[in-house]
């Protein structure tokens, strides 16, 4: 704060006027006893948008939001300053033109030479600056701490899937041990031991994958789904054949999205239904737009008002529906190794696409009745 | 005495490893391997006179889940004295916490590696026999 001098007036009541009158910084109003507004300073008419000629008379409420008149804010922080002699406040204030500012208000209460209050000072000062600043980073912290959650968890899982493998060959390793002079069975286990360290790489592979799949990959874009779909399709086409598969569709529409992650989405989960089918598999998708009130799984993302739902049915073999939820998660495998292969990261990497998207994917089946997987994109 | 083992798990690797290992522990066991949920009921439903003295099952399988496989177990009355011992890679809290209500006797953590999990089973079968 910078000290005003000037050489010994200070009891100048003429200075003394000026040097409030021309502080443009802080705020700085005489109220009377009843919280009326006596004196206006040049800070005040550049915080708060009014002239002195305006406001002077009316009653410092009126830079409060409704809300907080309503609860009678104002006149608790007079009745603090009368109790204690003063009262501070930090709040959301509306200047002249309606628009906000974030205010730091010290009121403090004057008293006349016997000791009765008179009126009393109201200093604010404009700090929406720094409280944009604070709320930003406390907007930081928050997603630092979910992503440190996530990492946590994720160290947990990952490590705890790659212990398998390293189990296998363990034990693999000491049952060679233990008969090795049978050629024929130690040369079995040499090549379990090379598959279990194969899956093992595998697992590493996806791991990094997963962690690299970011919100800034390329940023969003125009995508047409359409043409996804499209793309996924000619990926697929020799299983497609192989399997006598059929992709029924929706014409769908384009989306802002990050193609590159939109595509691999799609591939996925087209990807599973191909997968887990017994045979002729048939996988149906359809899309439609729906508002926030249809969508009532998930409430953490309340600021769109639209979402498109994008649904891949299958009649594959299906899940139980003790699983709808845990299949997202890291290496959950619900199937046989030997008759579906994976890593149990495809449906994981799905959830991360749709996060990165503000949007969610949820999942519904039955076994042997076939499983249907819905995407939610918001759409503005 | 003889005694009967149900092996109930998809892995082929581990179905080896632990018939080599129950083998070793007790040349007296006769163990069946399940594939999957399914055929163990199948094998478990069809045959009342089957009543093995220990299930090892194993809960992350394809078909049927170990779970689901487990609550119709307990539905069985002839497998009433049988011990259900769940053989997984990891012991799931949730299910845990649920042993009894569950009806589980052991827990058996696919150890890494042969001796460790001929040891455990050795303290399954000692435990079972006081």
């Amino acid at each position: 704060m910078d000290h005003v001098q000037i050489n010994g007036e200070l009891n100048d009541a003429f200075f003394y006027k000026r040097m409030v009158e021309e502080v443009e910084d802080y705020a700085i109003v005489l109220l009377d006893k009843n919280g009326l507004i006596q004196n206006w300073n040049a800070g005040a008419q550049k915080i708060k948008g009014y002239e002195a000629e305006e406001i002077i008379g009316k009653h410092f409420r009126i830079f409060y939001q409704p809300e907080d008149q309503a609860s009678h804010i104002p006149e608790q922080l007079i009745q603090t300053a009368r109790e204690t002699g003063k009262a501070l406040h930090e709040g959301w204030r509306i200047r002249k033109d309606g628009s906000r500012f974030w205010g730091s208000i010290v009121i403090t209460a004057l008293h006349n030479d016997q000791g009765e209050i008179v009126g009393f000072s109201k200093v604010t000062r404009d700090l929406t600056d720094k409280k944009i600043a604070e709320d930003k980073l406390q907007e930081y912290l928050q997603q630092l701490e979910m992503r440190n959650l996530e990492l946590e968890q994720f160290a947990y899982v990952a490590s705890h899937d790659l212990q398998e493998p390293l189990r296998k060959i363990r034990t693999f390793t000491e049952v060679i041990e233990n008969n090795f002079r049978d050629e024929a069975f130690t040369k079995r286990y040499f090549e379990k031991i090379n598959s279990s360290a194969q899956r093992m790489s595998e697992l590493i592979k996806s791991i990094l994958n997963y962690s690299r799949l970011s919100k800034n990959d390329t940023g969003n874009e125009p995508t047409n789904l359409n043409n996804i779909l499209d793309e996924v399709r000619s990926d697929y086409e020799l299983m497609i054949k192989e399997k006598k598969a059929t992709i029924v569709h929706d014409a769908l529409p384009s989306i802002n999205a990050i193609p590159l992650q939109v595509h691999q989405l799609f591939a996925n989960l087209i990807g599973n239904a191909l997968k887990f089918a017994n045979s002729d598999p048939v996988i149906t998708i359809t899309c439609r737009l729906l508002t926030n009130d249809q969508v009532k799984k998930e409430l953490s993302l309340p600021r769109h008002k639209k979402f498109l739902e994008i649904t891949f049915k299958d009649n594959g073999i299906g899940f139980d529906p003790l699983y709808e939820k845990k299949i997202f998660n890291l290496f959950q495998r619900l199937h046989n190794k030997q008759e579906y292969s994976g890593t149990g990261i495809g449906l994981a990497v799905c959830k991360r696409i749709m996060e990165n998207h503000h949007g969610f994917i949820h999942a519904a089946g039955n076994p042997g009745k076939g499983a249907s997987f819905y995407v939610y994109f918001p759409v503005e | 005495m003889i005694k009967e083992c149900l092996l109930v798990d998809d892995d082929t690797d581990d179905q080896e490893i632990f018939l080599m290992a129950i083998q070793q522990v007790d040349p007296n066991i006769r163990c069946t391997v399940a594939p999957d949920g399914e055929d163990a009921l199948t094998k478990l439903k069809g045959d009342t006179s089957y009543t093995p003295d220990y299930i090892f099952l194993d809960v992350n399988m394809h078909k049927i889940s170990g779970l689901e496989c487990l609550r119709e177990i307990k539905k069985l009355e002839h497998l009433r004295d049988t011990r259900i011992i769940i053989f997984s890679t990891s012991p799931d809290p949730q299910i845990v916490a649920k042993k009894k209500e569950l009806g589980i006797d052991d827990f058996l953590t696919k150890p890494p590696g042969f001796s460790l999990l001929c040891s455990e089973l050795r303290k399954i079968m000692e435990s079972s026999n006081t």
